[in-house]
């Protein structure tokens, strides 16, 4: 039986090139993000620079469009669809970030939820979805539009009937394409993939924050049992 | 042994055989799976073109079950050109996800609906070729430069 390919049967260039990307994205987010490696093994060099290019001009179009905190939320619940824990909970938690910093309040979705969510069937989820962000503000009702209408797209729908649909079908098809990357990552991800990361103190005043509200929902989920 | 819990269809068309399976891809169901699709490749006088497994069915997977989806899929690569899995459950998308990737199988994809898979079956790219082709071609048809999100200007 073959074993999957490791960082360490890349050839050296590609290794070297690895640990630059390695630095680069620790110095840019605050800890390296541990898939990079994983384009130099579909890529040539001067291939893989060209994607993570595209990569980047693409997502820096859905973040002046969506928002940081909106285009975090929806590229991590489009990688929630596909399956992949790693991308679900570094965007969720990144979106969640932006939205502590701005309003001092936690976000309606909790990344540490992201397994139970997958577990779910896909209207499950969405119904799931839609009743937390609702039920905890009703401004957030045009962000459960556009989760329905990115559900709608990833269930094939036509694309043009909606003005938000060529920047939900990018973000879509961007992570499609990175879950070739990410999908056999198995640390846990408890770091957000985005430069919001860098701020330390807000990290830690989020997870604190996160960790009443858990402990505080466990309790009451025994009392009622 | 009967398995009151599983229940598996197969269906061959022209091109494709469909497989539905109903039940917990567990080391049992997930063994009784590869079992019957190994039996039906090993019937069929030709190979089918393409293969596809319907999860819609599956309540869901355990850790058990991947040893023998991971056979299962290096079986169904080497006997067909494409194959395509349904699932409605993000967790088995992301199971068989992990197995095509870590056998390397480009010619395979993960869907949440028949129909996708359906197209995806008579396509010609490879997984990683068609998912940048569709971001590029999602990206050409944006109105590019688009200016910084109002709330992000602070």
């Amino acid at each position: 039986m073959t074993r999957p390919l490791l960082r360490q049967d890349l050839p050296l260039h590609k290794r070297l090139l690895a640990w630059f990307f390695d630095v680069g994205s620790a110095h840019t987010f605050g800890r390296s993000v541990p898939w990079i490696w994983q384009i130099l093994r579909y890529y040539t060099v001067r291939d893989a620079l060209q994607k993570l290019a595209f990569m980047q001009r693409s997502y820096a179009q859905l973040l002046a469009f969506f928002g940081q905190r909106d285009a975090n939320i929806l590229v991590g619940i489009g990688a929630t669809l596909n399956g992949c824990r790693y991308c679900s909970a570094v965007h969720l938690l990144a979106g969640s970030l932006y939205h502590f910093r701005d309003t001092g309040q936690l976000f309606a979705l909790d990344e540490a939820h992201v397994p139970s969510w997958q577990r779910l069937s896909d209207d499950e989820f969405l119904r799931e979805l839609e009743q937390r962000l609702l039920s905890a503000s009703p401004q957030e009702t045009k962000l459960a539009d556009l989760i329905r209408r990115q559900f709608a797209l990833k269930r094939g729908a036509p694309v043009g009937a909606h003005p938000d649909d060529p920047y939900l079908v990018l973000s879509n098809a961007l992570w499609n394409w990175l879950l070739d990357c990410t999908i056999s990552i198995e640390e846990y991800a408890d770091h957000p993939a985005d430069p919001i990361g860098k701020d330390r103190a807000l990290l830690a005043a989020y997870r604190r924050a996160r960790a009443q509200v858990r402990v505080s929902s466990d309790a009451s989920k025994a009392l009622s049992s | 042994m009967f398995d009151s819990d599983l229940s598996i269809g197969i269906h061959r068309g022209p091109d494709t055989l469909t497989v539905s399976f109903a039940g917990l891809l567990d080391a049992r169901g997930s063994e009784h799976l590869r079992s019957t699709i190994e039996q039906t490749l090993n019937v069929s006088r030709t190979a089918p073109s393409h293969v596809l497994i319907d999860l819609r069915g599956c309540r869901g997977f355990e850790l058990s079950g991947r040893g023998s989806l991971m056979e299962m899929h290096r079986l169904i690569s080497s006997s067909c050109q494409r194959s395509a899995y349904v699932a409605e459950r993000a967790h088995l998308r992301g199971c068989m996800q992990w197995v095509v990737h870590s056998l390397d199988d480009r010619w395979s994809r993960i869907c949440m609906t028949v129909e996708l898979a359906e197209q995806w079956l008579t396509g010609h790219k490879d997984r990683l070729t068609d998912n940048h082709d569709q971001a590029a071609v999602a990206f050409r048809s944006l109105p590019h430069r688009t200016p910084a999100h109002p709330a992000d200007k602070r």
